[in-house]
């Protein structure tokens, strides 16, 4: 008897699958990425905030205005959420300041274990989104 | 994504596979070849522009393009694709080439523009546009403000741990979660095929790449909005974020505490004209200077310390040196002529003096030392070729040439002192050789005396005998100095009488100390600026001075031998030429010691004499030593020699005595005459000053300083006030250099150039302190100036300048006394100290 709902539970599952294909599932793996063997499907247009503009003072260059755009987010822009997006915007920013433009790449490759990604942009927070988004590429 | 784009039961994938097959059937006539889907992707940036308005710039225009590597290649074949084209160019194999390409083509048809689409719209790459938009913003400004302090100390330099991950491994995480799903595949519909050369199962259902973040190849920088470029208008809420990337500890805990301070200190070197003609600025240099105080003042402000003057006028000071500085670097740029250069650059050098010294605020004159200390060498490192650095350095020895120049000319009773020395030396060597036995020795030493005391005498006399009324217009001195000087002698009152009197030993043993020190000295004047050449030297010397009390005089001779030898492996051309010479003497002495008889002795006295010159002081020692091997050879060593000497330094030192009252006379003679004759003349000032200074007796300088107040104006009593307080803290200020300490080779520098500074001055105050030289020497300072006014009017700037200094190490300065140099000489120690320091 137990053994004849097991069959019939396997016949079920595998009718659901061959007949919807692969299960569009978000599992949760590194990052939030889409687990392996998951699709990606398209996704709405979608304006995430985003820095539009700087001012910088001569009077004081250590100082920056970064002028953001919180696009579609809904983000009120005293909350704190809207806070943690623009540090690390702002983060992106020096990240792409201090490292240099031929180091701003990378490449997930199964060919290329090696070259993945440049060990300082790896190291960063920009780095590892960049990686994520290259997944998401693939 | 892309993976998921060719799945062929959705609309996209069934399009895609749907062309694929109809262009194979179209070009082999069948459907069942292998598809290679294995194509690397790139996201590479298609446009960025950038508008800039009042300190401000907005991002008006961006897109990322979505390419296949071939393509992507073909466009950018030096970037850092290329590097990694080998890798994907091996998964084309020849014979799939075609069907590759079949696949490229419908694959740039059908699907890049869905990603590109997605990439630059859609929620699954929200976040690379983020990334995109700050890596914009960042180009731009690595662009626009190349000379920015951020620019400087933080772009480009890799100090990412303000910005570090979380997560250090999460690289790896994802690319094996990518492994991962690479080996599972996204879907399992296209079977895995076999090579058809390899016979290799290959999964040809992925897509490769990556994204590249290179942005300045596409940067537009815009002063307007054009038509085409993305309104201003937000598509949610605007908001301003103010941020100061050093409080907010990103850019501090990446860059380095000392760093920050070292980078802002650079900056102004910099920026120097050759670098900024290397580098077009952008932003106007007011700007900048304006960047450059408030950087500093901020840090200054947070506990780093700067050697900087005040930001208040930070900023005029910048301009104003970087005028100087053009003038400097435009100059230099265009001579040649190494000795003009050197003009050039003294000059130069007085202007930067003259240009700190119009500041308004100079309660931090810290500001001199910060300039001399980096904008100096930075002029000096900066140039833009070897043969251009070449030209300073030995614009710079000229430079040091011309301080030792001066001392050379420094009055020795008129006389130079190189010829002085000169003749001592042939003197002392007639004395040795022309004597045949110790009598004759004696008696021709005797003579010569004599004969020196005969000359003063008489020459006095006869001037005693006269009325002289008009003596104060003839001061007979340099006549009669003159006159000894045209017969070919020196009278031997100069620093090295006390030897005459001194055990002879210990006389020889000094005068080789001193031998060995000058040595050094001399090959300071001559080497050029090699750093192993100079580290080298410095550590010899302080081996030398530490153990030359304990050392034999044939040890030190070796150890300066040794010395030489080693500074000419370094490659010196001069050290050579110096090593060769002092080979010679090396020579000379082993000829003089194996000589059989006096002939042989003497010709190698004489060659020595007139072929070979280290130092001239050095020669005249070693001239000293000889006397005493001869001495010894003769038997009149120990017993003989100070037997001849006594009797004749009693001698001196009557004749001394009796000079020195002969010149209480005249002296007195001087005063009476300008009290008489009721106007003071500025010859009588120099006069007066000169008595007043170093008369040979305290009432006679007690007079003449009566005089001068009684006669003189206020700039003048304000001068001689000068001069005393700088006679009377002259000790203070050696104690000051002696207390000096400092690993920066720098202050090194500048501590032997103040020992020899030092040196000097002591050595003049012997001299002063000799009855006989005194009121001459006084005289001779002052004999280059006109009058005493302006004299004083040369002091009076040169004081007025050290006190504007308004810092310790300027009012020590203060306190050297400027009678005791010309004022030419002290401004170019002057100027090679403030260098060094």
């Amino acid at each position: 008897m137990k053994n004849a709902s097991l069959v019939v539970l396997t016949l079920v599952n595998f009718l659901i699958t061959s007949s919807i294909g692969p299960i569009p599932v978000y599992a949760q793996a590194v990052l939030n990425l889409p687990a392996p063997g998951v699709m990606v499907n398209l996704s709405p247009v979608y304006t995430p905030v985003m820095i539009k503009g700087l001012k910088v003072h001569p009077d004081n260059p250590l100082l920056f205005d970064f002028i953001l755009d919180t696009g579609d987010s809904g983000l009120k822009i005293n909350s704190a959420e809207f806070k943690i997006e623009s540090q690390r915007l702002i983060k992106y920013f020096l990240a792409a300041l201090t490292i240099t433009e031929g180091d701003l790449w990378v490449n997930l490759s199964p060919y290329e274990k090696n070259r993945i990604i440049p060990q300082e942009l790896g190291n960063t927070e920009m780095g590892r989104d960049m990686l994520a988004q290259d997944y998401v590429l693939k | 994504m892309t993976a998921s784009l060719i799945y062929p039961e959705r609309a996209l994938g069934k399009k895609f596979w749907d062309n694929v097959y109809t262009k194979a059937r179209q070009k082999y006539g069948v459907t069942d070849i292998p598809i290679n889907t294995f194509n690397k992707v790139w996201i590479v940036a298609d446009k960025a522009k950038v508008l800039e308005r009042n300190n401000t710039a907005y991002v008006v225009g961006s897109h990322l393009k979505v390419m296949l590597e071939e393509d992507y290649l073909s466009l950018q074949k030096h970037s850092v694709a290329s590097s990694s084209s080998s890798s994907s160019s091996s998964s084309s194999s020849s014979s799939s080439s075609l069907t590759h390409t079949l696949s490229s083509q419908v694959i740039r048809a059908i699907i890049l523009p869905a990603l590109e689409k997605e990439v630059n719209q859609g929620q699954n790459f929200a976040t690379l546009r983020q990334m995109f938009y700050s890596m914009i913003i960042a180009a731009w400004y690595k662009a626009a403000l190349k000379n920015a302090f951020l620019n400087q100390v933080y772009s480009n330099k890799a100090k990412t741990s303000g910005v570090l991950s979380d997560d250090p491994s999460v690289k790896e995480k994802i690319f094996r979660q990518y492994l991962r799903a690479y080996k599972k595949g996204v879907f399992n519909y296209i079977k895995e095929e076999t090579d058809s050369v390899t016979q290799e199962i290959v999964p040809r259902k992925y897509f490769s790449g990556g994204v590249l973040g290179r942005i300045s190849n596409v940067l537009v920088r815009e002063p307007e909005l054009q038509p085409g470029d993305d309104s201003m208008k937000a598509q949610g809420d605007m908001a301003m974020v103010t941020t100061e990337v050093v409080s907010n500890n990103a850019v501090l805990s990446a860059v380095p505490r000392d760093d920050l301070v070292q980078s802002s200190q650079t900056l102004v070197s910099a920026t120097s004209p050759m670098e900024a003609a290397r580098e077009p600025v952008s932003m106007d240099k007011e700007i900048m200077y304006t960047e450059v105080a408030r950087v500093m003042h901020y840090l200054r402000e947070n506990g780093y310390l700067l050697p900087l003057g005040s930001v208040k006028t930070l900023n005029v000071k910048f301009q104003l040196l970087d005028k100087v500085r053009s003038q400097l670097l435009s100059k230099v740029k265009s001579q040649k002529d190494s000795k003009i250069l050197f003009d050039v650059i003294k000059s130069l050098f007085k202007s930067y003096y003259s240009v700190m010294n119009t500041f308004e605020d100079r309660s931090d004159m810290n500001i001199f030392a910060e300039f001399n200390e980096h904008v100096l060498p930075a002029l000096l490192t900066k140039s833009e070729t070897l043969e251009k650095l070449k030209e300073w350095e030995m614009a710079l020895s000229q430079l040091y040439e011309y301080r030792n120049m001066d001392h050379d000319h420094d009055y020795m009773g008129g006389v130079r002192r190189e010829r002085h020395v000169t003749r001592h030396n042939h003197w002392l060597s007639e004395i040795l050789f022309k004597s045949k036995s110790p009598k004759e020795l004696t008696i021709w030493g005797e003579k010569t005396i004599d004969n020196w005391l005969d000359r003063v005498g008489r020459y006095n006399k006869k001037n005693k005998k006269s009325k002289r009324p008009d003596f104060i217009d003839s001061i007979p001195q340099p006549e009669w100095l003159s006159r000894m000087n045209d017969e070919g002698w020196d009278p031997p009152w100069g620093r090295y009488d006390a030897g005459w009197a001194q055990p002879v030993e210990a006389t020889i043993k000094e005068l080789f100390q001193d031998g060995a020190l000058a040595v050094i000295a001399s090959l300071k004047e001559s080497i050029s600026r090699n750093p192993a050449t100079e580290a080298l030297l410095l550590k010899r010397e302080k081996e030398l001075i530490q153990s030359i009390d304990a050392l034999s005089l044939v040890d030190q001779k070796d150890k300066i031998r040794e010395l030489i030898n080693d500074l000419a492996l370094l490659g010196d051309k001069q050290i050579e030429e110096l090593a060769e010479e002092y080979r010679a003497l090396d020579d000379f002495c082993n000829k003089y010691v194996q000589a059989s008889d006096f002939s042989e002795r003497y010709q190698a006295v004489q060659d020595f004499i007139k072929s070979f010159s280290v130092h001239p002081e050095f020669k005249h020692r070693v001239l000293w030593w000889i006397l005493q091997q001869e001495g010894e050879k003769n038997k009149l060593a120990l017993k003989g020699i100070p037997a001849w000497l006594e009797p004749m330094s009693q001698r001196l030192r009557k004749g001394k005595e009796n000079i020195n009252q002969q010149y209480v006379d005249m002296q007195e003679m001087v005063l009476t005459g300008i009290r008489s004759s009721g106007e003071i003349s500025d010859d009588d000032r120099s006069r007066l000053l000169g008595i007043a200074i170093s008369g040979n007796d305290m009432a006679v300088r007690r007079d003449a300083r009566e005089i001068f107040y009684e006669n003189t104006n206020t700039i003048d009593v304000s001068f001689l006030e000068h001069i005393f307080v700088i006679e009377r803290t002259l000790k203070e200020f050696i104690r000051f250099l002696k207390d000096i300490k400092s690993d920066n080779p720098f202050v090194e520098r500048a501590l032997l150039e103040l020992r020899r500074f030092r040196h000097d001055v002591e050595r003049d105050i012997h001299y002063q302190n000799d009855v006989v030289g005194a009121p001459i020497q006084a005289l001779s300072y002052w004999g280059s100036a006109k009058g005493a006014s302006e004299k004083a009017e040369r002091i009076g700037h040169l004081l007025d300048f050290y006190e504007s200094l308004d810092n310790e190490e300027a009012k020590d300065i203060l306190r050297v006394s400027p009678l005791r140099e010309d004022v030419a000489d002290l401004m170019a120690r002057l100027d090679i100290i403030f260098f060094c320091l």
